[in-house]
């Protein structure tokens, strides 16, 4: 019994709150209820989610500067390796050996790649790679758009070229989402000013146009992760920015943790009403999605196995509801208050206790 | 080919170098990087308000910017007595102060919800002005109204993370935040570039790494190119009415810039970064901007120059 007491605890502080609120919020529990996806609550459903087929190499192994050079027509992109953080192991050792391995990879410790780095060329461009969060971001002052000059580039032509690059710097193709991209035109205004405003006819040119490919896992979208570039007059890269951490499940938690439609339902609401007061929800959207561990709302970075973890886990994802909460739309030019939209990440597991997964789930 | 043109390009940078006199930044360290954020909007009990993470993801810019050696951590302002007095030009009326906060550093963000509040953006605050202000908002204005006049002290680049800070509806008022029409034509100061979104912005907790490559970016390209790359938006794709079919909502980023020619204009929002800043504009002639053709958010019709 001792071992059910602090999950009880702890779903008890979940609903409280949310019991208060809710009825602070009447029509706020409907609105939340009506569009929470189908697979909420059901264990099923969210388990198959937990084996998904996982793409292999991962972008941080597949990663290969040859080949992104190549695909950004950028030949002579060099590693500043001063601007390198060394990893985690190498840090460890002493500095001169740390210091002489920057320069020289065979004083390095073997499989210590360099990490967050930077690579640059003469002419200004640069290529910035955070490895651990699959970050890297391509931009060339070379390539921006100069003048008035417009871009006859063709989107289709636009996000091949896009999709060539990810596949280059190691994006797995089995997880672009090449049925979800989205490309949309830059275009420059300018105009004229006299005393009292804009004169004449604005120039408006098509100036870059950027397309933008999301991720996908199991036909799910991975939150946050997405590829996109700015496609130049020339049809070459601009500026390329890729967020493609290395997929993996959390590991520690498993269907039978899965929260009931109403304890998400609960959460749910508690988190929009604490933010906001119930006469400005103007409507909340959800979908499901993998979000990675330390998005979540309530981190569950302790589900990531053991302590000894130092939380790497947390890169890891799971499935869980991403919700948006609007404010009640304003007339145009009405001078009625816009609210940012609020996006969170709602678990749709139970947060893991340190006794082992036996019996069933306190409800 | 590519070649030469390179060139070209370099020899037209290094032409405007001349013409408009870029400023020493090369070697500068004490230009001043400020953020002005509102998280808590509820516990201030006096406007009302829905709360925010604002500064997780503005942090991230902050923090960013000082690993240049340009810019200095200047301020960071979080909830605090927000109010107009820190964003309002004292010629706009009693009790304004901009000189002495938002307009005294070189690249500021304000984070704050927004209003499209007939041409022009209007920002809500934390607390009412002393005297001047009974709505708890900031204006920017519009022919002979507002209180956000900036540039005349010092700013020169200001970011709004704020919904309506750039509609589209309203780019033919801009112009007018970046200078004070009554110390401007004296002084010469004004505002560079701003930027802001047309309709609604998203804030998620998570997302600094957005405004951290916003400013990586600005320092090796130019603001305009970091902001439209990096604030854009296509992923919030949810369902609003239970039909299990997702809407979908963008994130619509605009960058402005103004100068006394049309040439010099493109010049200037086509080159300028956090590190190579150019003389203030000596008049405002011509105005221009980067937009994201149709680009659809919520609480907005999709950006058109229909509009202005």
């Amino acid at each position: 019994m001792k071992r059910f007491l602090l999950p009880i605890v702890l779903l008890g502080l979940c609903l409280f709150p949310a019991i208060v609120l809710g009825q602070t919020c009447p029509s706020l529990p409907a609105m939340v209820d009506l569009v929470l996806p189908p697979q909420v609550g059901d264990s099923a459903a969210l388990g198959t989610l937990l084996q998904p087929a996982i793409a292999s190499p991962q972008l941080s192994d597949a990663f290969n500067l040859s080949r992104v050079r190549a695909a950004l027509e950028d030949l002579t992109l060099r590693l500043d390796s001063s601007s390198c953080d060394p990893p985690d192991a190498e840090r460890r050792r002493p500095l001169l050996l740390q210091f002489l391995g920057r320069f020289l990879p065979l004083l390095r410790l073997q499989g210590s790649n360099l990490e967050n780095c930077t690579y640059r060329n003469l002419t200004g461009s640069e290529l910035r790679t955070k490895g651990k969060d699959g970050r890297y971001a391509y931009v060339n002052p070379a390539r921006s758009h100069q003048g008035t000059q417009a871009n006859a580039i063709d989107q289709r032509t636009a996000a091949n070229k896009t999709l060539q690059a990810l596949l280059a710097l190691g994006v797995p193709q089995a997880e672009i989402d090449v049925d979800s991209q989205v490309v949309r035109d830059v275009n420059l205004y300018a105009q004229n000013l006299g005393a009292s405003g804009p004169i004449g006819q604005p120039t408006i040119v098509r100036a870059e146009v950027h397309p933008l490919f999301h991720r996908r896992v199991a036909d799910t979208l991975v939150w946050d992760s997405f590829g996109r570039a700015a496609i130049d007059v020339q049809g070459r890269i601009a500026r390329l920015h890729v967020r493609w951490p290395d997929f993996c499940i959390a590991p520690g938690v498993s269907a039978n943790e899965t929260l009931t439609r109403q304890q998400v339902l609960n959460a749910v609401v508690a988190r929009v009403a604490a933010n906001n007061p119930c006469e400005l929800i103007g409507r909340v959207g959800a979908r499901l999605a993998y979000v990675a561990v330390d998005q979540l709302d309530q981190p569950l970075s302790a589900a990531a196995g053991t302590e000894d973890d130092e939380g790497e886990n947390d890169a890891c994802f799971l499935p869980a509801v991403m919700i948006a909460v609007f404010g009640p739309e304003a007339a145009e030019n009405s001078g009625q208050l816009s609210l940012g939209g609020e996006l969170v990440a709602i678990p749709l597991f139970a947060p893991p206790t340190n006794e082992p997964p036996t019996g069933p789930i306190p409800q | 080919m590519n070649r030469s043109r390179y060139f070209l390009a370099y020899g037209l940078l290094m032409g405007c170098t001349l013409v408009f006199g870029y400023r020493s930044s090369a070697f500068a360290t004490h230009l001043e990087a400020q953020m002005y954020a509102i998280d808590n909007f509820q516990a201030s009990g006096v406007c009302q308000g829905a709360d925010r993470c604002w500064t997780n993801m503005i942090d991230d810019w902050y923090n960013e910017m000082d690993d240049h050696g340009f810019y200095t951590r200047d301020r960071r302002l979080v909830d605090d007595s927000l109010s107009p007095a820190f964003f309002c030009d004292p010629d706009s009326g009693a009790n304004c102060f901009d000189h002495l906060w938002i307009d005294e550093g070189e690249a500021a963000f304000i984070a704050t919800h927004g209003f499209d509040s007939g041409g022009h953006w209007r920002g809500l605050m934390r607390f009412q002005g002393p005297t001047n202000d009974a709505n708890c908002s900031i204006d920017a204005p519009e022919a002979g109204s507002g209180e956000l006049f900036l540039g005349d002290n010092d700013l020169e680049f200001l970011h709004l993370s704020s919904c309506n800070s750039m509609d589209d509806d309203n780019l033919g008022n801009t112009w007018r935040l970046f200078q004070d029409p009554v110390d401007s034509p004296q002084n010469g100061k004004r505002l560079h570039q701003a930027n802001g979104f047309h309709g609604v912005m998203f804030i998620f907790c998570n997302w600094g790494f957005r405004y951290e490559d916003f400013a990586a970016d600005a320092f090796a390209v130019s603001i305009k190119d970091a902001w439209m790359s990096n604030m854009y938006v296509a992923s919030v794709s949810v369902d609003t009415d239970g039909d299990n079919v997702n809407e979908t909502y963008e994130q619509c980023p605009v960058a402005y810039a103004v100068a006394p020619t049309f040439n010099e204009c493109l010049s200037r929002i086509q080159n300028e970064r956090y590190n190579l800043i150019m003389s203030d504009p000596a008049s405002i002639g011509a105005v221009c901007a980067y937009f994201v053709n149709g680009c659809d958010p919520f609480g907005d019709a999709p950006f058109s120059l229909e509009n202005p």
